[in-house]
């Protein structure tokens, strides 16, 4: 039954009609499909297996800061201006974690793992997608209040160095701390959380001493090889930005990356199972996404 | 079949509304149905729907229920549901903006939406992106009662139901729905 538009008086009509909508999502479509084949190749970057709407959503904010009407408007500025590619990729190492996300997984780290990871000489650890540092900053306050982190070289990784000027700077306002502090704690933290940081006027920064044994390097876990063996890797919440089929390469390099028996972690709604190597891993404790390599 | 994917925004303070819509829902529904709310009550026994968890990349199917989990952005790809740690948006996360908006990218006209009243501002935003694509969203709350075939006033589910058995959406409207 069609509606009977005619007899409602105050009723707000779409502008749109279904079909210029769905005109509208394929020319856009289209356009998003060339930017990224322009962007592969002009510059490398292989921007084509992440998921679509996350990267769509990241363009659109592209869009609206640099007020271009069009993604081909984009692309035409992104094929003559390097900076603007730039600040896109930049722009995708941006994520907001917060630190001891899921506390949970500290927890378990700290019982389970470390008392393992205690008996190495000494300690290689990789976190992935080092984005503002989050993840660095709870490893090396778990690893220290361990008497684990002189031992320990960390390496941070992500695919634009922007990130690890933004690690280096990263702070927090009094609620943000709040919340930390209280994850700090349920993930089994000792101390006072709050001497990790220096205190300023209005916001607290990390202490850059935390940062005394990690390295940053630059590495696109979509497209680079492993460049090291480690015991612990830390990968959480960057496979969910993968499209499936990037899940077995990526897996692949992690396994790769990774002593026998040593440890991998990744976030909380993950999973190893779009790859052929999770028979490679036991998982550790039922629900919790830490993982062990076994072959 | 005009549309592909219900989604529902709830935001802060519509949780009765929303219970009213999900007690109506019938166990056979035929589309895949996504829920972004605001508070942290479970609605998934209000349901007679096969609840699915929702996981990174949880594919969508008809007649099943996906709630967005906590602290993460749910979005919305063709045939799936993708999880990231997209910051917060007007001060929530899951937000229903987002919601809408990736859902516009990837379903269109073949969306529709229902976004339940409150003073809260998430949705708002991504349901005018989810029109400017041609989907049907009815946004509850405000002055103006639709007629629907005759029908004065209609729960919002049966309003739903209308729009998925009308074959003849030329014109999309969003239609204000007094509670």
């Amino acid at each position: 039954m069609a509606l009977s538009l005619e007899e409602d008086t105050n009723v707000d009509f779409a502008a749109i009609t279904a079909s210029e909508g769905r005109d509208r999502k394929e020319i856009e479509d289209i356009e998003f499909s060339n930017l990224l084949e322009g962007i592969y190749q002009r510059y490398g970057f292989d921007l084509r297996e992440l998921e679509s709407s996350f990267l769509r959503r990241r363009i659109r904010m592209i869009l609206q800061r640099e007020n271009l009407p069009s993604i081909s408007a984009l692309q035409e500025k992104i094929l003559r201006q390097p900076k603007t590619v730039d600040a896109l990729m930049s722009n995708l190492c941006r994520f907001e974690i917060g630190l001891f996300r899921d506390p949970e997984f500290y927890l378990t780290l700290r019982q389970r793992c470390i008392p393992l990871l205690k008996t190495y000489p000494s300690l290689q650890i990789w976190v992935v997608g080092c984005s503002e540092g989050d993840e660095v900053y709870s490893i090396s306050i778990l690893l220290e209040e361990e008497g684990l982190l002189e031992k320990a070289k960390i390496y941070a990784t992500d695919i634009h160095q922007s990130a690890w000027d933004h690690t280096q700077e990263r702070s927090m306002d009094d609620v943000e701390f709040d919340a930390s502090s209280a994850r700090y704690k349920q993930s089994g933290g000792k101390g006072d959380f709050g001497r990790y940081f220096t205190h300023r006027s209005d916001h607290r920064r990390l202490a850059s001493s935390l940062l005394s044994n990690v390295i940053f390097g630059q590495h696109n876990l979509m497209t680079d090889q492993s460049f090291n063996e480690f015991h612990l890797i830390l990968c959480r919440n960057h496979l969910i930005h993968f499209q499936q089929s990037l899940h077995q390469r990526a897996i692949q390099v992690l396994r790769n990356s990774l002593v026998v028996l040593g440890f991998l972690g990744l976030g909380e709604k993950e999973t190893l199972k779009w790859s052929q190597q999770e028979k490679c891993f036991e998982q550790i404790q039922p629900n919790l996404k830490l993982y062990r390599r076994i072959r | 079949m005009a549309f592909e994917i219900l989604l529902l925004g709830a935001p802060e303070g519509s949780e009765s509304s929303l219970k009213s819509f999900l007690r109506e829902l019938p166990y056979d529904f035929s589309l895949p149905v996504v829920l972004v709310q605001h508070s942290e009550l479970s609605m998934v026994s209000h349901s007679s729907l096969v609840v699915a968890d929702v996981e990174d990349k949880t594919l969508l199917r008809s007649g099943c229920f996906y709630s967005a989990p906590r602290n993460y952005q749910a979005l919305v790809e063709y045939g799936h549901l993708t999880l990231s740690l997209d910051e917060t948006t007007s001060g929530v996360r899951p937000s229903i903006d987002v919601l809408f908006e990736t859902a516009a990218y990837a379903y269109a006209d073949r969306t529709l939406a229902v976004l339940f009243h409150s003073s809260h501002s998430d949705g708002k935003w991504g349901a005018g992106i989810l029109k400017s694509y041609g989907a049907v969203v009815f946004q509850q709350g405000g002055e103006v009662v639709p007629v629907l075939g005759g029908v004065i006033q209609s729960t919002v589910f049966q309003i739903v139901q209308r729009a998925l058995q009308s074959s003849e959406m030329e014109a999309r409207t969003s239609l204000l729905i007094k509670n």
